[in-house]
C-alpha cells in the first residue's frame, strides 16, 4: 500500500511539474515565436538613440541619450492584442530639475477582424498615422541624427492620443486607409514658436470636452507610396461657465484646428526619395490670443524634401547586407505663416534647414549617423527681445549644427 | 476660352488622365486578393491565376494570415506569409516589398529584412505544383485561427 501510495505520489507530481511548465506563460523573441505553436504570448522589443550636437554659432556642444523605448505586446488570441510603448527621454528625470521625461507613447487593444486581419480597431493610447515619422518614428528607419524638424514642429510628433481607431485596407487594391475619434488639443497651452505641440494632451487627464477626428488613405502603386491625411479638432475642453468667461466658444469641435498632410515615398534599387508637405489652419487664434496672450498663429506650413541612396546596395559578400545611405533634406518651416491682428509676428519662425549626411547600418537594426545641418531664418522682431544685445548674444540668422548619433531597434 | 487657355487646360488634362491611369494600372497589378480554400495542411490555388513576376496575395479563411505567392521561373514559386517577425501585425504588400505599418519594418520582395526593428525574414512556406497545375502551399498548424 505504502509504494503503491508512493508511486501514486511521484506520478502526481513529476505530472503537476510537467502540467506547470506546460502552462507557464511565454515571453518569446521574435524569432522564438516563429518556430513555436503562436498561442497567447508576450513579446518585448525598443528602440533608443543618442545624439551629439555642436552649435557652430555658439561654439557649444551638448550630448544626450535622446531617447530609450520599451515596447511590450501581448497576443490575447487570434483577434485581441495588446501593444505599448513606454519611452524614458534624456536618460533620467529628477525632482526639481528640469529636463527628461517618462512617457507611455503607445498604450492600446487591437481588434483585429475575424475575416481579414489587416483590418483592425485600436482603442486606448494609439499613433495616428499623419505625415511619415509619426508613425514610423525609429532611428533605424529615418535619415538623420534630428527627426525631420518639419515633423516636429508642425506635425508634432510623436503625436498620441486617447481614442478609437480604424485601421482597413481594400482587398482590390492597394490602399490603405485609417479613421480615428481622439481627444483634442488644448489651445490654452499653445506656446509662441513651438506650433501646436505643447497643446497635446499624449494621454494625461485629456479633456474629453473636445474631440477630434483624423484620417488618412495610402496608396502602393509599383515603387511609391502615396499619403493624404487631416485632423479636425476642437481645441476648448473648458465647459459653457468657463469658456464664457473667457469669451471662447465651447463644444465638441470649438476653436477647430486643422491639418492637413500629403506625402510621396519613391524607391529604386538603392533610391529613397521623400517628400511631405502639410498645413495648418487654426481660423480662432485671435480668440485664443485675447484669452491667454500666447501669440499663436492662425496659419503655419512644413514641407521637405529628401533624396537618399544606399551605396552598398550592389555590394557583395559582406556588405550586401549593410548600408550606407547618403543623404540630403531640405526643408521649409513658416509657423506664423499667417497670424491675426492681435500677434505679433517673429521671423526666426520662419525658417529653412539643409541637412546633409549619413548612416551606417551594419545590420537593419542599428545605425551609426553623422549630419550637418545648415539653418537660416528670418531676422528677429525686436518687439519680441527680452534680453537685447549686449545682455544675450546677438541673434544669427544663420546658424550650422555638426551631428552625431547611434540608434537601434529591436 | 482663348487659344492658349485652351491648350493649357487640354494639356492639364492629358497629364492626369495619364497619371491616373498609370496609378490605376500601378494598382490593379499589385493589390488583387484571390480566396483560396484550405485542404487539410494545404491552401490550393490554380497556378494559372498567377501573373509572372507578381505577387498573388491569397485571403483563405480560418487562416490567420494572408500568403503572397509568386512565381519565380518556369516550375518555381514562392509563397510568404504577411506576418512582420517582430511583434506579428500584419505586413503589406508594396510595389517592392512588403512593409509593416505597426512599428516600420520593411523587407523586399524576397521576404528579407531591408528596414527594422524585423531581425528575421518573412516565413517562406514549402510550394509544389501538381500534373494538374494546382499549386499547393504547405501550412503549419500554428498558422490556423484557433
Amino acid at each position: 500500500m505504502g509504494r503503491k501510495f508512493l508511486l501514486f505520489f511521484l506520478g502526481w507530481y513529476f505530472g503537476m511539474i510537467s502540467l506547470a511548465q506546460a502552462q507557464k506563460p511565454a515571453l518569446l523573441t521574435g524569432e522564438d515565436s516563429l518556430h513555436q505553436q503562436l498561442g497567447p504570448s508576450t513579446i518585448i522589443g525598443g528602440y533608443g538613440e543618442a545624439a551629439y550636437q555642436r552649435d557652430m554659432d555658439q561654439g557649444a556642444s551638448k550630448i544626450d541619450l535622446v531617447r530609450t523605448v520599451l515596447f511590450v505586446g501581448h497576443q490575447f488570441n487570434d483577434r485581441i492584442s495588446f501593444f505599448s510603448e513606454l519611452e524614458l527621454e534624456d536618460a533620467k528625470v529628477e525632482g526639481g530639475d528640469a529636463g527628461g521625461e517618462i512617457a507611455m507613447e503607445q498604450a492600446y487593444l487591437k481588434f483585429s477582424g475575424k475575416r481579414n486581419p489587416q483590418n483592425y480597431w485600436v482603442a486606448g493610447l494609439f499613433i495616428p498615422r499623419i505625415g511619415i515619422l509619426n508613425e514610423d518614428h525609429l532611428p533605424v528607419n529615418f535619415n538623420g541624427v534630428e527627426r525631420p524638424l518639419v515633423e516636429q514642429l508642425v506635425i508634432p510628433a510623436t503625436w498620441r492620443e486617447l481614442g478609437i481607431g480604424y485601421y482597413g485596407s481594400l482587398s482590390a487594391w492597394p490602399l490603405q486607409y485609417t479613421v480615428a475619434l481622439v481627444n483634442g488639443l488644448d489651445a490654452a497651452d499653445f506656446s509662441h514658436g513651438t506650433g501646436i505641440r505643447e497643446g497635446r494632451f499624449e494621454g494625461r487627464n485629456a479633456t474629453a470636452n473636445n474631440l477630434a477626428v483624423t484620417a488618412s488613405v495610402r496608396v502602393n502603386p509599383g515603387s511609391f507610396q502615396l499619403q493624404v491625411s487631416g485632423y479636425a479638432g476642437g481645441t476648448n475642453g473648458l465647459n459653457k461657465r468657463e469658456s464664457d468667461s473667457l469669451g471662447l466658444a465651447h463644444g465638441l469641435f470649438a476653436l477647430p484646428l486643422y491639418l492637413g498632410e500629403a506625402d510621396a515615398q519613391y524607391w529604386h534599387e538603392g533610391l529613397h526619395v521623400k517628400i511631405l508637405g502639410t498645413y495648418i489652419s487654426f481660423p480662432d487664434a485671435a480668440d485664443v490670443n485675447k484669452a491667454y496672450a500666447n501669440n499663436v498663429a492662425s496659419g503655419m506650413y512644413g514641407a521637405y524634401a529628401e533624396v537618399g541612396y544606399n551605396l552598398f546596395h550592389r555590394a557583395a559578400g559582406r556588405l550586401q547586407k549593410q548600408q550606407l545611405n547618403l543623404f540630403a533634406r531640405y526643408e521649409w518651416i513658416d509657423l506664423n505663416n499667417r497670424i491675426p491682428a492681435n500677434a505679433i509676428y517673429d521671423g526666426t519662425l520662419r525658417q529653412s534647414h539643409l541637412v546633409v549626411g549619413a548612416g551606417y547600418l551594419p545590420i537593419p537594426n542599428v545605425v551609426i549617423k553623422a549630419d550637418v545641418r545648415f539653418q537660416h531664418t528670418g531676422p528677429q522682431n525686436p518687439a519680441l527681445v527680452i534680453n537685447p544685445n549686449p545682455a544675450a548674444p546677438p541673434y544669427q540668422q544663420n546658424n550650422s549644427f555638426v551631428n552625431l548619433g547611434i540608434g537601434y531597434s529591436f | 476660352m482663348n487659344r492658349r487657355h485652351f491648350i493649357r487646360e487640354t494639356c492639364n488634362l492629358c497629364v492626369t488622365a495619364i497619371v491616373a491611369g498609370w496609378l490605376a494600372e500601378s494598382c490593379a497589378g499589385s493589390g488583387r486578393v484571390i480566396q483560396a480554400g484550405v485542404n487539410g495542411q494545404e491552401l490550393e490555388i490554380k497556378a494559372s491565376e498567377l501573373e509572372d513576376n507578381r505577387f498573388q496575395v491569397i485571403d483563405a479563411s480560418g487562416l490567420r494570415y494572408r500568403i503572397a505567392v509568386r512565381r519565380e521561373a518556369e516550375g518555381q514559386y514562392m509563397a510568404l506569409l504577411l506576418m512582420c517577425t517582430h511583434a506579428r501585425n500584419p505586413v503589406t504588400l508594396t510595389g517592392n516589398g512588403f512593409y509593416c505599418p505597426l512599428h516600420g519594418s520593411r523587407f523586399d520582395d524576397q521576404g528579407n529584412v531591408v528596414q527594422g526593428p524585423a531581425q528575421q525574414p518573412l516565413v517562406h512556406l514549402p510550394v509544389d505544383m501538381d500534373p494538374q497545375g494546382l499549386l499547393h502551399i504547405h501550412l503549419q498548424p500554428w498558422m490556423k485561427e484557433s
